[in-house]
């Protein structure tokens, strides 16, 4: 009886684990994919996962484990549109120029918003396009340090790196971002 | 806001630049999130209440559960059809079996095979006959 209720207990905490990170998750994932639905079945499989496999670990084990499980589901997504674009090349799949000109529509803009009255809405924009343009590594590591708040040790399980491959790909990515931005600057609208 | 400061010009030190940065970007992600598409939300949501439900398992299993006692019935019909035409086969091959033509029995023999006398009997009647058809 008590380990039912000790299950339902544990059951609920994981609950509200998965409720508080859950956007976050989407969001990363939708950084990743660039396509709504590609994410939210990555944040599902991600979801589906950590209840299967990790729900009788302690709590504190919880946020680096279901991000470590994120960060392979992406990287499963990316390695199967590599064969998917592989097989495109090959031409054994029919109407990939329709496929492909939808994919690049969907693609954020590269160019600056016309509408650059907004301050506030111009760097978001920018930052945001930015953060586009890092490599996938770099992004993980900036958003997990520095969004989720991890330390170097979770990022590093979460990643299945080094301690000191997150302090490398940070600095990078911060590096790369700084970049980024001030090309913006210098091109873009004053 | 102080767009300089953000796209990381004219800072005093790089560091500085980069927390700024960093401090934006949070704050943009953090806006992203917070005004998610509610059809997305509501989504996520699901996807979660999914998943604490079936304790993990994929979706696609859940859904099939259902089928197994139906499943089972439908191989059991199965069976029960293949077992009666098992049990009919040994009689369909009897009326298909191939006839030996050693066995056959010509139909002008019939009556000497049905008939209660002996067979030599005939056989006298025959030489008799053809005596006769001799003095004749």
């Amino acid at each position: 009886m008590s380990t039912y209720e000790d299950d339902t207990r544990a059951n609920e905490r994981l609950g509200e684990f998965l409720a508080a990170v859950e956007r976050r998750a989407f969001v990363m994932a939708r950084l990743s994919t660039r396509d709504d639905d590609a994410a939210l079945d990555v944040v599902q499989d991600t979801m589906l996962r950590m209840v299967k496999h990790y729900a009788d670990r302690p709590d504190n084990e919880w946020p680096p484990l279901f991000f470590r499980i994120l960060s392979n589901r992406l990287g499963d997504h990316h390695r199967k549109r590599g064969f998917a674009r592989l097989l495109r090349w090959h031409g054994n799949e029919p109407d990939s120029s329709e496929e492909s000109i939808e994919a690049v529509d969907q693609l954020p803009d590269a160019t600056p918003a016309p509408d650059v009255a907004l301050d506030a809405f111009e760097v978001g924009a920018a930052l945001r396009r930015a953060l586009d343009k890092l490599p996938e590594r770099q992004r993980q590591v900036f958003l997990l340090r520095q969004w989720q708040g991890m330390s170097v040790e979770e990022s590093a399980t979460a990643l299945g790196v080094s301690g000191g491959s997150v302090k490398t790909h940070l600095s990078r990515a911060t590096q790369a971002l700084r970049t980024h931005l001030s090309e913006y600057a210098t091109d873009g609208p004053d | 806001m102080d767009l300089t400061d953000a796209y990381g010009r004219d800072e005093p030190g790089q560091g500085d630049g980069n927390e700024r940065i960093t401090r934006e970007l949070i704050r943009v992600l953090d806006a992203e999130t917070s005004t998610l598409d509610p059809r997305l939300a509501a989504r996520l949501a699901r996807s979660r209440c999914t998943a604490l439900a079936s304790g993990g398992q994929p979706v696609f299993r859940r859904f099939a559960r259902p089928a197994r006692p139906r499943l089972a019935l439908t191989g059991m019909a199965m069976a029960g059809v293949l077992a009666s035409f098992i049990a009919v086969q040994p009689l369909l091959d009897g009326e298909r079996a191939p006839v030996n033509a050693a066995d056959t029995v010509a139909l002008d023999e019939l009556p000497v095979l049905s008939a209660s006398d002996a067979i030599e009997f005939y056989e006298s009647i025959d030489f008799l006959v053809w005596l006769d058809e001799r003095r004749a």
